[in-house]
């Protein structure tokens, strides 16, 4: 896979158009590596970046287990084992952003004392 | 890097399915055009680095999957035309910001005009823009708009292409003949305003 591509996939780790949100958050819960996500799905490491770049499912329950499986078909992934991998990802994303003061993974909050009100939670977000 | 571009048949195929929301667009989008753009970039622009090459193909390629609609195929024509032009403009943007960023730490603006008497042409003042110091003039350089801003600097810095010019002004649908009296346009107003500023002319 190339350097470019690569680079993208990585840029786009937390955006949640793409698959690459939902992979890296359940990798993160997981502490997967590279190596053992892609075990887990039971895809060739090298399919990775194409998989990350992939646009994130429908959130509709008939459109996602559509998206999903045609996601799977291309990849040569098992749907149920994606789906998921994807819905749990999803999950913990939404978990991360509704936490206030929600920062962007692999940044560490130190504790304080803090008299503020929290800011309401995001609203939820189709996705 | 690849160096051959996408069939463009192909390219606006998988911007029909991207429009449609097809989950797989995304990713068959960003590997027909990413890597050639990087590659255009990259021959285009040697004078920027890799990270610049990288982020100006990345921002093209993601304005269009995060809007689709940012090309109009009856207006732009070529698909990967457009993306070739967006991420040219996003490089020199690049380019202009680091330029002043190094000129912000020099904190200064020194241009300076020929001083013969004679009304020079765009070409000539372009071919040697050479510094100079006066308040007045850097006044005036000051008050160009960022567009007037990004022409001046190519022209400093020797561009002569026109297609350049065009990218910058967001001329590049213009017939050849438009988008070329369309830069020279800009150019003119640009050198009229700095000989008035030096009073040389």
């Amino acid at each position: 896979m190339s350097a470019a591509l690569d680079h993208l996939a990585a840029r786009v780790a937390t955006d949640p158009l793409f698959l690459a949100s939902a992979l890296a958050e359940y990798a993160r819960s997981e502490g997967l590596d590279d190596d053992g996500l892609a075990t887990t799905l039971g895809c060739a490491q090298t399919d990775l970046t194409r998989l990350r770049l992939c646009g994130v499912p429908r959130s509709d329950p008939e459109q996602f287990r559509t998206d999903v499986a045609v996601i799977a078909e291309r990849f040569a992934i098992d749907t149920n084992t994606l789906g998921a991998i994807v819905r749990r990802g999803q999950s913990l994303a939404r978990l991360r952003a509704a936490q206030p003061g929600a920062v962007q993974p692999g940044f560490l909050l130190a504790a304080r004392d803090d008299d503020r009100e929290p800011p309401p939670p995001d609203e939820e977000t189709a996705s | 890097m690849p160096d051959s571009w996408p069939e463009a048949d192909v390219v606006a195929a998988i911007y029909e399915r991207l429009v449609r929301g097809d989950c797989l667009a995304q990713t068959d989008f960003i590997v027909e055009v990413l890597e050639p753009l990087v590659s255009h970039l990259w021959a285009w622009r040697r004078d920027a680095d890799e990270h610049m090459w990288l982020t100006a193909a990345e921002d093209a390629v993601l304005s269009v999957i995060r809007n689709p609609a940012v090309y109009n195929p009856a207006k732009c024509g070529n698909l990967f035309a457009f993306l070739r032009m967006a991420a040219e403009r996003d490089l020199l943007n690049l380019l202009e910001r680091e330029r002043r960023h190094h000129r912000n730490r020099e904190n200064r603006d020194c241009v300076e005009l020929p001083v013969d008497g004679r009304n020079p042409s765009v070409e000539e003042v372009a071919d040697d823009l050479p510094t100079f110091d006066d308040q007045a003039m850097a006044t005036e350089v000051a008050s160009l708009t960022d567009l007037e801003r990004q022409v001046f600097e190519l022209m400093r810095d020797g561009e002569k292409r026109t297609s350049v010019f065009a990218t910058i002004l967001d001329i590049g649908h213009l017939p050849v003949e438009e988008r070329a009296r369309e830069v020279k346009r800009v150019k003119d107003r640009i050198i009229k305003r700095l000989q008035r500023a030096g009073g040389k002319s």
